[in-house]
């Protein structure tokens, strides 16, 4: 069902029952909130979590829901270029404190969960104390800029305070096997908890459209490592 | 295969792991515990190695309490480490690993080399293991880097079923502490099994030492499947 926190839309996909739960907050790609970014909320709900997708773009492009083009990927780099660190904190953050609020969400049981430019969010937004847990997704600016020039989610390792889950294709050519062993070796000098997975046979956006993918064992495998993740981490 | 690289929680440190695992489901998961040339290609190659074998391997990195540098060797970190250490860190990996989907639960072995072949035989005291390959340890029957007494002290502790491999060659581990380590285990009334490869060294099963020890290499691979094999069956 279509939400707004405060002038934020968002899209929330909840289990059957008033139960309380802990909750996911999605975070798209760079496309906008489209079929596939509430494709996976419903997922996470059918897995037992509050699934809560966001629009960071609301400040400039509210109503950006982009084609898996090149024209689409440009038309989204720019919305994804009027974000900044400090704007996407304060919507993971305001997604938190509107989750906390709600009886039908396990108060403090708040992980993230981001693809592409929103695996990015969920790495520089594990910083905030409310976020338990942060998975994230094949995010290109952990080892690259940010697409409006703020240096590599990296440059915020040191500060992060959730335990991290990171998946990555071998076969991504945005995200090389050298930035994903800078990655490892930033986290293990930063000291923090963090698992990096690498599927060997995989591209970029792997995870994506995967509704028959499922079927794929390494889709299914990241599917799986996520959820034993979350249990771990929020329950 | 797939290969995972992070942390895992020991009380409030991180330590380093390197795992590769099969696509499908796991026979069980193997702990693999480095030596002093510590945390390098060669046991990623060896972690890599057991998960072909359709086990989940998982190297730790027991030097993370020095903050060695990348590539940098264990000898002296190994100095700061006692059995108390060695058995938390090993402990905390048995205990991830059993949080794991892709484990079948409890079902956990070590693989040690050199100094990690001392650690294997030193948590082999620790329960929820089910075997411990110890390949030439060269602590077992002597003083520990750190000082502790060698853990052939605590042979009456160990609940682990053991296969201890050395080679006949090795100049850090003479007949008489492989002699000794048996009538220890012996005299502890312990299921262990030794195998010595007379005409190889120390680190025989290292991927450098190819060609020399190719014969005794695939004769051990052999015998650690083998004995996996049985421990989970």
């Amino acid at each position: 069902m279509q939400i707004a926190i405060g002038t934020m839309p968002a899209y929330l996909a909840r289990p059957a029952g008033d139960a309380p739960r802990p909750a996911v907050i999605v975070l798209q790609e760079i496309f906008g909130v489209n079929a596939e970014v509430k494709r996976i909320a419903d997922l996470l709900a059918s897995a037992g979590y509050v699934a809560l997708a966001i629009n960071y773009y609301h400040r400039t492009h509210p109503e950006l829901n982009e084609p898996y083009t090149q024209e689409g990927l440009q038309t989204g780099f720019a919305a994804a270029g009027a974000t900044s660190r400090e704007t996407l904190r304060a919507d993971v953050a305001a997604a938190a404190t509107w989750l906390d609020e709600q009886a039908f969400v396990q108060t403090g049981h708040i992980a993230t969960w981001g693809f592409c430019f929103g695996g990015s969010v969920a790495f520089v937004t594990a910083t905030l104390p409310q976020i338990k847990a942060a998975v994230a997704f094949y995010g290109g600016s952990i080892a690259s800029p940010f697409p409006n020039g703020e240096p590599e989610g990296l440059a915020d390792a040191p500060a992060i305070v959730a335990p991290l889950l990171l998946a990555f294709g071998a076969k991504d050519t945005y995200i090389t096997p050298e930035h994903v062993a800078r990655i490892e070796a930033a986290l293990v000098a930063a000291g923090k908890i963090f698992h990096v997975v690498v599927y060997p046979e995989k591209d970029h956006a792997f995870f994506r459209d995967s509704q028959e993918a499922l079927g794929d064992p390494d889709v299914a495998d990241a599917w799986k490592r996520v959820r034993a993740f979350l249990h771990e981490t929020i329950g | 295969m797939i290969t995972e690289q992070g942390t895992i929680p020991v009380g409030t440190g991180a330590m380093p792991y390197y795992l590769a695992r099969p696509n499908g489901a796991a026979k069980a998961a193997v702990i693999m515990l480095e030596g002093f040339s510590g945390f390098d290609a060669e046991i990623k190659r060896v972690t890599d190695l057991v998960a072909g074998a359709g086990y989940v391997g998982c190297a730790i990195d027991y030097y993370y309490r020095k903050n060695l540098a990348p590539g940098e060797r264990g000898d002296q970190a190994a100095k700061a480490l006692g059995k108390d250490e060695l058995c938390a860190d090993v402990a905390a990996a048995r205990d991830w690993l059993n949080t794991q989907d892709f484990v079948p639960f409890g079902k956990v072995a070590t693989w040690g080399f050199g100094f990690g072949g001392t650690v294997a035989f030193v948590t082999a005291t620790l329960p929820g293991l089910s075997a411990a390959v110890a390949f030439y340890g060269q602590s077992i029957a002597r003083t520990m880097p750190n000082g502790d007494p060698s853990p052939l002290a605590d042979a009456a502790s160990v609940r682990t079923p053991m296969l201890l491999v050395f080679g006949g060659q090795d100049r850090q581990i003479t007949q008489d502490d492989s002699g000794r380590i048996a009538s220890s285990l012996d005299a502890a009334h312990k299921k262990y099994e030794i195998q010595l490869y007379p005409n190889v060294g120390h680190s025989f099963f290292r991927e450098s030492s190819g060609t020399l020890a190719s014969r005794e290499i695939a004769d051990a691979w052999d015998r650690v499947q083998a004995f996996l094999e049985r421990r989970f069956a």
